[in-house]
């Protein structure tokens, strides 16, 4: 397999979601709401030596470190990997590089062990862009009545179609055709049946992304271990969280 | 005579008052934003602006990738000029008296275009191309050191955190290389070609020449460059932002001010904190430039 080298975060998504289905929803609420030692709950250091492993086993195709998004992209659409992390827009992403008969399909991260508390089925889904109508904007009601349209059934199915990209609004691909890799989406969604999760600490705490990023390109590498990681990664949590000047925010 | 005065003046006005205005607008008022800005923790989207005096300033003193960064531009500021220049003033001589009896080569003009073709292109189309020469399966360095049987010494360019500094240092020298060559190459055609053969006459060597004549008269040319490539050391935003992982990394590798201050602004919606990494590197340029015009000044020389 292959990863987005240049941008760690793309490898982040498998480790945070092995963690997650290890350790359930606590885990998550855990690492989001900066309690103390969240980052060194045991699925997380043990999802954390399941990356590393890849790397240890020769699994990683050499020099992915340093590949840009497009590049280890390209190298998984030129059949030199057979897997790549990635978000459900992966397929129109890659459509003008995609040859014939490729029929790429997605899977669920594989759990850690049977003793996970969400079954293997269970899915990190989150939206991918955020739409804001700012409270003292001159039309209010305007920005939401225009949020409504784009979050239509109608809208929504037309995105999907143009798109082969999964839609936030549940139904939108009834009666649709699906492509490979959006059928395969729309099947791992109907099969997680509501066991989804999402971590917000991303959004809320920049930082804290980046000081996660920066680690887990470090353990695709070898460069720090597993203990390494998660001993890094708590220290950055425990700054914001001793910031004043970060806003703090609970689930 | 007097209202002939009073036209002058007033043309004169007229010259140079649009120019100050413009001035005024696009360069003096933003950055006397910056520097309120940097005291102030705006958001950069928020109406809402709280004066937070020089919190900004302390918390850059103990920020770990602020220290980062002035710790790899601090690396650039002393590897970028000094390579750059020492080619420049290499390439250049070779061009202007690497022919027989110390005369300009067959071809300078050739050389010195084709040196100076870099300067042309923008430095994130620069950055772009460099990515692909970096890439570590197909790019051209690993390709070449591959062909040349020296497949050995093929790295992971920008992805080893040892090697990734260096890379984008490379690549500022490349681009700037040409251009310091060509002004090098024109100051030293105005030496008077007695001086040059009266050091031959002497007995100096080549090298002598260049080290002990050639380079001492260039002054002048040598210490404005060390103020450009300072600042171009300082910056190096654009390079970093495209070609490096992270960006700025591995781990930081590559961090540099300019890419912590648009981090700052632009994706944690810091922009107080981020104005004030501003005025911090406004400074650090401009004592840059005061020290480097006050080393070099000396008597100078005239020629002819």
């Amino acid at each position: 397999m292959t990863y987005q080298g240049k941008y760690p975060e793309y490898l982040n998504d498998p480790l945070l979601a092995m963690a997650a289905k290890a350790g359930g929803a606590d885990l998550v609420k855990a690492v989001d709401n900066l309690e103390p030692g969240a980052w060194k709950q045991a699925p997380l250091v043990e999802a954390a030596t399941a990356i590393a492993e890849l790397a240890g086993r020769g699994y990683l195709l050499p020099g992915s470190e340093a590949l840009s998004h497009t590049e280890a992209q390209a190298a998984w659409s030129q059949g030199q990997v057979a897997i790549i992390p990635c978000g459900s827009w992966l397929e129109a992403e890659q459509k003008g590089v995609t040859p014939d008969g490729f029929d790429m399909v997605m899977a669920p991260v594989p759990a850690l062990s049977t003793a996970d508390k969400l079954p293997v089925t269970a899915l990190q889904a989150a939206s991918s862009e955020s739409f804001i109508v700012p409270a003292k904007a001159k039309n209010p009601r305007g920005g939401l009545e225009f949020l409504r349209i784009l979050f239509s059934t109608t809208a929504a199915k037309r995105f999907a179609e143009l798109n082969s990209t999964l839609p936030s609004v549940d139904g939108a691909l009834d009666g649709l055709t699906l492509s490979s890799g959006l059928g395969s989406v729309k099947a791992a969604v109907d099969a997680a049946a509501g066991n989804t999760f999402t971590y917000r600490f991303r959004t809320w705490y920049a930082p804290l992304a980046k000081a996660v990023d920066d680690a887990t390109g470090e353990l695709a590498t070898r460069r720090i271990t597993p203990a390494q990681w998660s001993e890094r990664v708590q220290k950055a949590a425990d700054a914001v969280a001793a910031d004043t000047a970060v806003t703090k925010y609970q689930r | 005579m007097t209202g002939h005065r009073h036209g002058t003046y007033r043309f004169l006005a007229g010259a140079i008052l649009p120019a100050l205005a413009l001035y005024a607008v696009f360069v003096l008022s933003p950055y006397a934003q910056a520097f309120y800005l940097s005291l102030t923790d705006w958001t950069g989207v928020s109406g809402d602006v709280g004066l937070v005096g020089f919190d900004n300033f302390r918390r850059l003193a103990g920020d770990p990738l602020f220290l980062a960064a002035l710790r790899n531009n601090g690396v650039m500021l002393v590897v970028v000029p000094v390579v750059t220049i020492a080619l420049g003033l290499l390439l250049a001589a070779l061009v202007s008296f690497g022919g027989r009896r110390g005369t300009a080569i067959g071809g300078a003009r050739f050389y010195q275009i084709a040196y100076f073709f870099p300067q042309l292109l923008s430095l994130p189309i620069i950055a772009v191309l460099w990515q692909f020469v970096y890439h570590p399966n197909d790019g051209l360095l690993n390709g070449l050191l591959r062909a040349a049987g020296l497949g050995g010494l093929a790295r992971s360019w920008l992805g080893d955190p040892h090697l990734a500094l260096a890379a984008v240092m490379a690549v500022l020298v490349w681009s700037s290389v040409g251009f310091y060559m060509v002004l090098f190459a024109a100051a030293m055609s105005a030496i008077p070609t007695e001086i040059v053969e009266a050091a031959t006459l002497d007995g100096a060597g080549r090298l002598a020449t260049l080290w002990r004549v050639v380079i001492p008269l260039l002054r002048d040319n040598v210490q404005v460059a060390f103020v450009y490539l300072g600042v171009l050391a300082l910056d190096g935003f654009a390079v970093v932002q495209i070609m490096t992982v992270g960006p700025g990394g591995p781990d930081n590798a590559t961090e540099v001010i300019g890419l912590g201050l648009y981090r700052n602004a632009f994706t944690y919606g810091k922009f107080g904190y981020a104005a004030a990494m501003g005025v911090a590197l406004f400074f650090l340029t401009l004592a840059l430039a005061v020290v480097a015009l006050r080393a070099g000044r000396r008597e100078r020389v005239e020629l002819a």
